[in-house]
C-alpha cells in the first residue's frame, strides 16, 4: 500500500480518526464548563448519551484539566465485575500504596456507568459520606435509578445531563476543523453525510472517511450529493445494521421451527422482500443522479430543520 | 523419510501452521489490502469468518507488511490469558516494566477474542482511545463484542468466505507447484469431504499423499482417498 488517500490529500495521518479528541482537544457542541464548575462545587453528576456521542471525549477533556494533580480517578465499569473503588483510592497516592491510607477530596470518574453494580454504588456512597470522594461524574448510555443507591439518586437530582445531538453547523465545524478548507468536500456534502449519520459524530467521521477514501480512489476532485448517495450505498451502516437484524431474526425463527420442514419456504419468501425494499430505495436515489453541483435541484436539499428532525427521530426509533 | 521428501519438497507443502505459505493465498489479497489500510488509518476492525477460512492467515499477511517496525502485537487468546499492559510494555524490555513506559501507536491483533475477558477488552478500548494503540484487529464473531467496542468498529468488518472448489485447486497447485501427483479430480473430492474447512482440507490432502507414497504409487488415485475416511 504505497498511496493512502490522505497522503494524496496532504495529510500525514487519517484526519477522520474516530479516537476521541485525538487530533484536537476541542469538543463539538458539548460544553464542559458547567460540568467542571459542578465538580469544583462538589456535586454529583450523571452524563448520559448514546454510543459515539462524545462521552469519552468529554471525559478526556475533564481529565486533561484535572490531570497531574493526583486528585482524579478514572474507572470503567464492566458488566458483572467489581469496580474495587477502595483499591483505586489507595493506589492513587504514594502514602496510600505504602500505608493503606485512603486519600481525601478525590474526584471520581465512572465510565460505562450503565454497567455499575449495586455494591460499587454502595461503596461510592460510603466514601462520599466519609469525605474521601468529593465529587463523582458518571458517564453512561442511560441513567437508571435502580442501579444507584438512594443517597446517590437524591444528590443526583437535577444533575443528569444528556448530551445533545450534533447540529448540522457543528458537524461541518467538526469536519472542517479536521481537514481545513479542503476542496474535495464542500459544506453541503458534509450536511448530506450528516443527514445519513443520525446526528452521531462517530458515524459522521466514519462515513466521511469512507467517502473520501473512495473519492480519492476514483480521483474525484469535488464531491457532489449524488456521489454521497452512490458511495455510501455500499457502506451505509444503517442499512447494514438493518440487514443484520433481519438476518438474526430469520436465524432465530429457523432455530425455533427446526422441527418443521416449512422453514425453507419461509426463508425464501423473506429474502425477496428485503431486496424489493433495497431496490425501492435505489430507485428513489437514482433520479438524484442527474443533479450536479453546478445546477442542483433545490428540492433535493434538505433544510436545517428537516435535517435536525431526521437526525433526532432516527435514534429514538 | 517423509512422503514429501520423496517428491523433492524440503518442507511439508500441506503445512497448516499459522502463517505458512501466506504469500500464496490469493483469495486473501483483497481483504489484506483492506486490513492494511485500516491499520494505517487507525481504525478498529473485525474479521469474521468460519473456522478455516483464513482469518489468522489474513492477520499474518498483514503482519508481513509491517515487519521490522516493532509495532505489531499478535496474540492468540485461545492459548493463554492475555495481559495487554504487559504485552505493550514488553516492547521496551525490562526497562519499560521498571519505568512503566507505554509505547504509542502500537497495533494490537487479538485472534479469537471470544476467550478474552471483558476487563482486558475494556483496557484495550482505553488504550485505543488514548492512542497507545493505533488500531485493534479482532477476529471472531460479531455478536460477542460489547456494545461500546462494536460501535467503534462501525461497518469495518471483513467477512471471509470459505474457499470455492476452484480456489481449493488453486491453493493446492500453488503449494505443490504442479498437479501431476495429486490430480484435480481428487482435490475436488477431498475438498467436498472437508466441509469447507481449509485446515482439515489441507490435512487430508497431506494424508492422502502420504498414503499414496507409502503404497508406492506415482499418482494419487481414489483408492488412497478412501483410506482417509476409514
Amino acid at each position: 500500500m504505497a498511496d493512502l488517500w490522505y497522503w494524496k490529500l496532504g495529510f500525514s495521518s487519517n484526519p477522520f480518526n474516530i479516537k476521541p479528541a485525538v487530533l484536537t482537544n476541542e469538543l463539538a457542541g458539548i460544553h464542559v464548563e458547567p460540568v467542571l464548575e459542578k465538580i469544583s462545587n462538589n456535586e454529583i453528576q450523571f452524563i448520559e448519551a448514546p454510543l459515539g456521542m462524545g462521552k469519552t471525549s468529554m471525559l478526556k477533556n475533564i481529565i486533561s484539566t484535572f490531570g497531574g494533580k493526583k486528585k482524579l480517578i478514572y474507572a470503567s465499569c464492566i458488566k458483572n465485575e467489581c469496580l474495587e473503588v477502595t483499591d483505586l483510592l489507595k493506589n492513587s497516592t504514594l502514602k496510600g500504596k505504602l500505608f493503606g491510607q485512603v486519600p481525601e477530596d478525590m474526584i471520581l470518574m465512572v465510565d460505562e456507568a450503565q454497567n455499575i453494580s449495586k455494591e460499587d454504588a454502595k461503596e461510592i456512597t460510603s466514601y462520599l459520606e466519609q469525605g474521601n470522594i468529593k465529587s463523582v461524574v458518571f458517564f453512561g448510555i442511560e441513567y437508571n435509578k435502580k442501579l444507584l443507591t438512594n443517597h446517590l439518586n437524591n444528590s443526583l437530582n437535577g444533575n443528569i445531563i444528556s448530551l445533545p445531538y450534533l447540529a448540522p453547523e457543528e458537524a461541518i465545524g467538526v469536519v472542517r476543523r479536521r481537514i481545513g478548507n479542503l476542496k474535495l468536500i464542500p459544506d453541503y456534502v458534509i450536511r448530506e453525510i450528516y443527514g445519513r449519520s443520525n446526528g452521531n459524530p462517530r458515524r459522521l467521521l466514519q462515513n466521511c472517511e469512507d467517502i473520501c477514501r473512495k473519492a480519492v480512489e476514483l480521483s474525484i476532485s469535488e464531491l457532489t450529493i449524488t456521489d454521497v448517495g452512490t458511495l455510501l450505498e455500499t457502506t451505509e451502516p444503517a442499512a447494514k445494521k438493518k440487514s443484520l437484524k433481519t438476518k438474526t431474526k430469520t436465524v432465530k425463527k429457523v432455530k425455533a421451527n427446526k422441527k418443521n420442514k416449512t422453514v425453507k419456504t419461509a426463508k425464501k419468501t423473506k429474502v425477496p422482500k428485503k431486496t424489493e425494499k433495497e431496490e425501492k430505495t435505489k430507485i428513489k436515489e437514482k433520479p438524484v443522479a442527474t443533479v450536479t453541483y453546478s445546477g442542483y435541484n433545490v428540492e433535493n436539499i434538505r433544510t436545517y430543520e428537516e435535517e435536525m428532525s431526521t437526525g433526532k427521530v432516527k435514534p429514538e426509533e | 523419510m517423509s512422503w514429501y521428501e520423496n517428491h523433492g519438497y524440503i518442507e511439508d507443502p500441506f503445512s497448516t501452521k499459522k502463517g505458512a505459505f501466506i504469500e500464496q493465498s490469493i483469495h486473501l489479497n483483497g481483504p489484506t489490502e483492506e486490513l492494511v489500510y485500516s491499520i494505517e488509518a487507525g481504525n478498529m476492525m473485525l474479521i469474521e469468518g468460519n473456522k478455516g477460512t483464513g482469518k489468522t492467515a489474513l492477520l499474518f499477511s498483514a503482519i508481513e507488511k509491517f515487519k521490522g517496525e516493532r509495532k505489531v502485537i499478535y496474540f492468540d487468546c485461545n492459548t493463554d490469558e492475555v495481559d495487554i499492559k504487559k504485552l505493550m510494555q514488553n516492547k521496551y524490555g525490562i526497562v519499560g516494566k521498571l519505568l512503566n513506559l507505554m509505547p504509542k501507536g502500537m497495533v494490537l491483533m487479538l485472534d479469537n477474542f471470544k476467550k478474552l475477558n471483558h476487563k482486558e477488552l475494556e483496557r484495550a478500548k482505553y488504550y485505543y482511545d488514548n492512542n497507545y494503540l493505533r488500531s485493534i484487529i479482532f477476529t471472531g464473531n460479531d455478536s460477542e463484542l460489547p456494545d461500546n467496542i462494536r460501535d467503534r468498529i462501525g461497518n469495518r468488518i471483513i467477512k471471509l468466505k470459505s474457499l470455492t472448489t476452484s480456489d481449493a485447486v488453486e491453493l493446492v497447485r500453488n503449494r505443490l507447484n504442479s498437479l501431476e501427483f495429486l490430480p484435480e479430480k481428487i482435490i475436488k473430492k477431498i475438498y467436498a469431504k472437508s466441509k469447507k474447512d481449509t485446515v482439515s482440507f489441507l490435512e487430508s490432502c497431506g494424508k492422502t499423499c502420504k498414503n499414496a507414497t507409502e503404497a508406492g504409487e506415482s499418482v494419487v488415485s481414489e483408492k488412497n482417498l478412501g483410506e482417509i475416511d476409514g
